[in-house]
């Protein structure tokens, strides 16, 4: 490898992990996130003119910021002599002339930036795939060719939705983070984008693959980011916790032929250890924080649940109950219903369940949901009536979107039928 | 990506001196700026071989025998931190552990290295649990990724039951040394070294996870943390493999 391109390879790494910071820390000086990407990529086009005579400097995220924050303050003189505003523009040459500017490296200053970016990128003023597009294009610093690879979006439709979003927010002029009102509204948009990028990688809901680890991954490494800078939001330590629980079980959710395993029939020795005591920890600092407990951190409670069961047997159904009752008292849904009945037919019989999954199938909200035929089906198995089950398995096979679900119920369907004898 | 970066242990680390505070200070930096990208799933350091101990089996019989030793075959498979009461019941544990591999094999016990051991807490008060890492040395059947089911099944028990009696802190397969890379440096100079590797002599000194987007990531990762500790050690660079019980299942 010539130096060139090692040089090239290095400036690469320095300027993915440095880019979100750099980004962030510009919307200090310039109106839009656009700009302030321009100025990033622009400092990245500097260095690598400069870097191959001058060697890599020793910091060199911190060169990047200083030749982004330059070329910030320029485009912006620029705007003021226009707009023939001298005092701008003194204080704008002043702050420039001063030695070292843009190098100090405040570490709360860094965190309250990217926080703001977190922030203007869930933005509520964008539809819900324009910010996650733009949490990894600009928070994770992902490329827009991985983007549109891992969410199986086409390269264009990627760019043209960070495109619309930068032009959104730059209409919107709105830059300044959000106050404490706004606060807990705004918070709740960037935990819905991380885990629904987290989901988008967990789950497929059509097409073959089942998951796909590297959205997981940033899902998570940005949640952890965001529990630093946040570390007194038990909700952001819950969502931590969810993703790193059910992702400790990435390996044993799959079988040879990449078909779904269920919890159940889980090789537990499989599930990633580390990962399952990441997810408790995170647990752990949000009850320290005390206050009461929102949809994530009951959610994470849940799969602690499984986690902490080293065998299927020793799962605390009772628990599961109780912690899905508190769930749907903040955040009432069919689908919480839903589980709450399986966790009831598992702690107090199926006899008991099935009354409960009968009133959610006569409310009619899941009709189109394949879990609700799925779970009277398995109910229905397991208080003898095979026949009644296998009808409700084939149901919810025909409904199922992820090709590897159908299959299963597939299967199901196929034993109940057996088993109800001709 | 999970990468799983491992430093080999030096004269001064075997003879166990105390890294100097400047050291420690920056590499508290990098891990702490690691730490909040969010990058950092995992480490855990070992004390010099005189605190560590090697069980091996041979033909039904298992032998322990105690540090210090010159390495000879280091080359891990897989590295289990367990938290037990006290030693004893650590090499109990390593002991089924190398009987699940089977007629010949070889694990390494030793202590972690805890924060209080580098003074950055007082150490807490009362009956403190000890926490050790098994470390599975590297054989034919895993480096080829051929690990027979009878092994697998064994192990995939043996982690069972470590997690049901509460003492499985984590179980970390690596792949096979083939996927891997040697990062050498010698005066702050990097020599990269392709896998397999057959000859690995150095001890362990400690690890850590890292979840990053590209080796070039991992690599340049490394560059800083080999800067930090003077330019003169010798890094692994191994991919994570799939989980013990199903190492090779596919």
């Amino acid at each position: 490898m010539t130096v060139a391109d090692e040089l090239r390879r290095t400036l690469d790494v320095v300027f993915r992990r440095e880019s979100p910071r750099i980004v962030a820390a510009l919307l200090r000086h310039v109106r839009d996130v656009g700009t302030a990407e321009q100025c990033a990529q622009d400092a990245f086009v500097a260095a690598l003119e400069q870097w191959p005579t001058t060697g890599v400097p020793d910091e060199p995220g911190a060169w990047l910021l200083t030749a982004a924050r330059r070329r910030a303050l320029d485009l912006r003189r620029r705007e003021v002599v226009q707009r023939e505003h001298a005092p701008e523009l003194a204080h704008a040459a002043r702050q420039q002339q001063q030695p070292g500017a843009g190098l100090e490296c405040d570490a709360d200053a860094v965190g309250d930036d990217l926080l703001r970016l977190m922030f203007l990128c869930c933005h509520p003023v964008l539809p819900p795939e324009a910010r996650s597009a733009l949490t990894l294009r600009l928070v994770a610093g992902l490329t827009t060719v991985e983007i549109a690879r891992a969410q199986l979006v086409p390269v264009t439709t990627i760019a043209q939705r960070l495109v619309r979003a930068k032009r959104t927010l730059a209409e919107l002029g709105e830059l300044a983070a959000p106050d404490a009102e706004q606060r807990a509204g705004r918070l709740v948009s960037v935990l819905e984008v991380l885990y629904l990028v987290f989901n988008e990688g967990y789950t497929r809901t059509a097409g073959e693959h089942w998951q796909r680890e590297e959205l997981c991954e940033e899902a998570l490494r940005l949640g952890r980011v965001l529990a630093t800078l946040l570390p007194l939001e038990a909700e952001v330590h819950g969502l931590v916790a969810l993703m790193e629980l059910q992702a400790s079980r990435s390996f044993a959710r799959t079988g040879p032929a990449g078909e779904p395993v269920l919890l159940d029939d889980q090789d537990r020795s499989r599930w990633d250890r580390a990962a399952i005591r990441r997810g408790l920890a995170a647990l752990e600092a949000a009850a320290r924080l005390g206050s009461a407990r929102g949809p994530y951190v009951l959610q994470a409670e849940l799969a602690a649940c499984h986690a902490r069961a080293a065998v299927p047997a020793a799962t605390d159904w009772r628990r599961i109950v109780q912690l899905y009752g508190e769930l749907l008292q903040i955040a009432p849904s069919p689908i919480v219903a839903l589980n709450r009945a399986v966790a009831v037919g598992r702690a107090f019989g199926p006899d008991t369940a099935l009354p409960l999954v009968d009133r959610l199938a006569a409310d009619g909200v899941l009709a189109d949901y394949h879990l609700l035929p799925s779970v009277r089906g398995d109910l229905l198995e397991q208080l003898g009536r095979s026949s009644e089950a296998a009808e409700e398995f084939t149901r919810a096979a025909a409904m199922a979107a992820n090709q590897r679900e159908r299959e299963l119920l597939q299967r199901r369907a196929l034993v109940a039928r057996r088993r109800a004898g001709p | 990506m999970q990468y799983v970066v491992m430093h080999k242990a030096d004269a001064a680390h075997e003879a166990g001196t105390k890294p100097p505070t400047e050291v420690i200070e920056n590499m508290g930096r990098l891990i702490g700026e690691t730490i909040h990208n969010g990058q950092l799933l995992l480490g855990a350091g070992l004390h010099a071989s005189s605190r560590r101990l090697r069980v091996v089996a041979r033909g039904g019989r298992c032998e322990v025998q105690a540090g210090p030793y010159p390495g000879r075959n280091e080359l891990p498979a897989a590295i289990v931190a367990i938290r037990v009461g006290d030693r004893d019941e650590a090499i109990e544990w390593a002991k089924r552990y190398a009987n699940a591999l089977g007629g010949d094999a070889e694990v390494e016990l030793g202590p972690q290295v805890e924060p209080w051991d580098l003074g950055k807490m007082k150490r807490p008060e009362g009956k403190v649990p000890a926490r050790f890492l098994i470390v599975q040395k590297a054989d034919a059947a895993t480096e080829s990724g051929k690990v027979p089911p009878a092994v697998r099944k064994a192990l995939a028990a043996l982690l069972a039951a470590m997690a049901e009696q509460g003492v499985l802190e984590f179980a970390e397969t690596l792949a096979p040394s083939s996927q891997s890379k040697r990062l050498l440096y010698r005066d702050h100079r990097r020599t990269v070294v392709d896998g397999p590797f057959a000859e690995s002599k150095e001890l362990i000194g400690g690890f850590c996870k890292l979840q990053m987007r590209s080796l070039d990531e991992v690599v340049e990762w490394t560059d800083r943390y080999a800067r930090i500790l003077g330019g003169n050690v010798e890094v692994d660079l191994r991919p994570v493999g799939e989980p013990i019980a199903a190492a090779n299942a596919r």
